[in-house]
């Protein structure tokens, strides 16, 4: 993003005396804004009858959510995430793979169809778990809002080449971080709950028949996220957009009927009939039909306690020397010291002027997962932080992460109700 | 984050009043005309025949807009001005630009139209006010000038073949902006006006400066940071006085001006001075950031909107 000099200056200089070009102070976080797909229809229903069922935009998804941060036409950073399930056996001694399944695409005009499903066999059980590169046509300028100064040069169509390569690089660095990010989850921690919530059920016909080769059966997940507007810390908003879309999926009842060998493992939904389907995928569509139409209590929830938001803090470096002016050193939020020049939630303008960004991704007790330093940004002078200061900016953004997850929970609560 | 129920009240209130915004208090006076994509255009008579102009296209025989906008009508030439585009550039008009690129004795500045604009080394003037020299180290020194990614103000001068702008800053008025904030609204918002250069008077003897874009683009800034600009003959010295520190008083006000601007944009009033004034007195009271973010404000200002129309209605029917 092109920013002159005069600007970069008065944004630090916002930074340095706690106010910011929007008028939030450093610690403050835009306005979050979250829809739930499976929510949302009952929640506007007991306040306002017009509005059902405006949020099911991914009809094929189990969960979906989407974040929006800010409002007006700048500022306003949109995600959305939607949760597809997949049923996969394996055997009990094979090697697992990962549970959840990182998918990113940036939107794009008219490049809407043409995207992979999975090659997801089930039946294989074994990691299939590459991410598909997205098949993606045109490139719309809007979204290229944070993806570098694509300043001309060149042909028209070399333009688009670059601002192409640019917005893919982007999207690669969005899921990474991601990735990194629940990948510290530890999914494969049989004791995480997520995990648990995940496995499919021991109460099959049979069951102790045969003991050896005996397959079992999980849920796979696979998260898709849509970055609609970017201005400024997307990555914060794919976390909570992520982690509401967990929280909103609704997978439906499965059970593991087995007819003679055990090679022919059948899924049934747990529906009214039992309807003998040769193939699994086609009966699980029907089945979450089924089960979305009918009361959402016998859907089975994901536990989302552990899933980690991320909250990303930039440094700003020292305040300017002012005549006449002492600088603080340090300020003071809940009995702990911060330095004064630490910002969370940083819009797009302000992510480049800033030194280093570091997003920190911690659980609902405060327990932080994962950091990592995000983003292009910054002068390469600061590569070399100093532990202090950096711990310093570790601890804000764990601060901030746990009361977004304070927030969330209490939406979530209340949606509930 | 918590959506209460006073809040959502709240939402529904906005939500309601922007609604009867658009419905009930069209002036009725002079009837506008919407139309969107694919739609007839209304009362076009085909018999009479007609010239379609920009934003339309026959299908069968019929006039259809091919955006969503307002009609307008010079006679037998209809056309559809739509009402979220790019900005159009007209000679005159002042805009706020950043400068894309430097080539060969001239600018490329973004305009928010759908070219880039050029400014021409001939057609501005060095900050002393002295007549440049056309040698080749003031070539080189362009970027002394305006820099890449400087944001400035010009005017358009001329429009080239293509509706390119090619834009001049042979005035003391035009040139680098700082020390103030860049807010982006959208260009059908802006009126063409006789001045675009405001001090807004938002404390007694407390001013802001706002520079009005006619393409969207504007500059909300303390005061001399769009205009009166000291001509000193050292070129360094105005680069320090873009850089002095905004004090924290001046930054607030600016920051609620811009932030009106930008509320000024979500509901898509026209910005002008009097607009912005107006969302600056009713928001006293309430902190800057409120301004954005409280539907309950959005509210009230709406609502107060509706007031102010269907009184001017009704004392024109007095009339």
């Amino acid at each position: 993003m092109l920013f002159s000099a005069p600007e970069f200056q008065f944004t630090r200089d916002g930074v340095c005396q706690n106010l910011r070009s929007d008028g939030r102070e450093n610690h403050e976080s835009r306005p979050v804004e979250i829809s739930l797909g499976n929510h949302e229809s009952k929640l506007s229903e007991s306040f306002n009858k017009k509005k059902r069922n405006n949020m099911m935009i991914i009809t094929r998804a189990v969960g979906q959510a989407k974040v929006r941060m800010g409002k007006g036409s700048c500022g306003r950073t949109e995600v959305v995430c939607a949760i597809t399930g997949q049923v996969c056996s394996f055997d009990e001694d094979e090697e697992e793979d990962d549970a959840l399944l990182l998918f990113m695409g940036q939107r794009r005009s008219g490049g809407g169809g043409g995207r992979d499903k999975t090659g997801g066999n089930e039946k294989a059980g074994t990691s299939t778990a590459a991410t598909m590169p997205s098949v993606e046509v045109y490139v719309e300028t809007m979204s290229t809002r944070n993806v570098g100064s694509a300043v001309g040069g060149g042909g028209k169509g070399q333009h688009q080449q670059q601002v192409f390569n640019e917005t893919d690089k982007y999207c690669g660095e969005l899921k990474r971080e991601l990735e990194f990010a629940y990948g510290s989850m530890d999914l494969l921690n049989k004791e995480s709950g997520l995990r648990k919530s995940l496995e499919i059920g021991g109460s099959s016909h049979g069951n102790g028949s045969k003991q050896g080769g005996r397959r079992r059966h999980r849920w796979k997940l696979r998260m898709d996220f849509l970055v609609l507007s970017d201005d400024g810390n997307a990555l914060d908003a794919l976390a909570i957009a992520g982690k509401c879309a967990l929280f909103d999926a609704r997978l439906p009842r499965v059970r593991v009927k087995r007819r003679g060998e055990d090679e022919e493992v059948e899924l049934v939904s747990d529906s009214e009939e039992e309807e003998d389907d040769d193939d699994d995928d086609e009966q699980l569509e029907k089945g979450k039909e089924k089960e979305s139409n009918s009361s959402s209590s016998s859907n089975t929830t994901l536990d989302v306690s552990d899933v980690p938001l991320i909250a990303t803090a930039t440094y700003f470096g020292r305040a300017r020397q002012q005549e006449g002016v002492t600088t603080m050193t340090t300020i003071t939020i809940d009995d702990e010291e911060f330095l004064p020049t630490i910002a969370i939630d940083c819009v797009s303008s302000e992510e480049s002027c800033g030194d280093f960004a570091l997003a920190v991704s911690a659980t609902r007790e405060g327990a932080v997962t994962s950091v990592q330093r995000v983003g292009g940004f910054g002068n390469s002078s600061a590569m070399a932080v100093e532990s202090d200061v950096s711990d310093n900016v570790i601890k804000f953004a764990r601060k901030h992460c746990v009361k977004i997850h304070g927030e969330i929970d209490s939406t979530k609560k209340m949606k509930i109700h | 984050m918590i959506v209460s129920e006073v809040e959502q009240q709240m939402r529904e209130r906005k939500m309601s009043a922007l609604q009867s915004l658009t419905t009930s208090s069209a002036p009725s006076s002079r009837v506008m005309l919407y139309t969107t994509p694919g739609e007839v255009v209304d009362g076009v008579n085909a018999s009479e025949g007609f010239l379609k102009g920009h934003g339309t296209q026959v299908s069968e025989g019929e006039l259809r807009a091919t955006v969503s906008g307002v009609v307008e009508r010079v006679n037998k030439l209809v056309s559809v001005k739509p009402m979220k585009a790019k900005y159009t550039p007209e000679t005159g008009d002042v805009v706020v630009g950043r400068i894309n690129m430097i080539s060969s004795k001239r600018w490329k500045v973004d305009i928010n139209s759908r070219q880039e604009a050029v400014l021409q080394l001939s057609s501005v003037n060095l900050p002393s006010g002295q007549q440049r020299r056309r040698n080749e180290a003031d070539e080189l020194n362009m970027s002394r000038l305006f820099d890449t990614a400087d944001v400035i103000s010009a005017e358009v001068q001329s429009l080239f073949q293509d509706g390119a702008a090619n834009l001049h800053a042979r005035s003391t008025k035009y040139g680098r902006l700082s020390r103030g904030v860049l807010v982006e609204v959208c260009p059908s918002l802006v009126k063409r006006l006789p001045q675009h250069f405001h001090a807004l008077e938002v404390a007694p003897g407390v001013f802001i400066e706002v520079l009005i874009g006619c393409n969207g683009f504007i500059w909300v800034g303390s005061p001399g940071a769009a205009t009166s600009k000291q001509a000193t003959n050292e070129k360094s010295k105005t680069h320090e006085e873009e850089l002095v520190v905004v004090d924290k008083k001046e930054r607030e006000n600016i920051v609620r001006v811009a932030n009106c601007v930008r509320v000024l944009d979500e509901i898509f009033f026209y910005v002008t001075p009097q607009s912005i004034m107006s969302i600056y007195k009713q928001s006293e009271g309430i902190d800057a950031k409120s301004i954005l973010t409280s539907d309950g404000f959005l509210a009230r200002v709406i609502e107060r909107e509706i007031d102010a129309r269907t009184r001017t209605e009704e004392d024109a029917d007095m009339l």
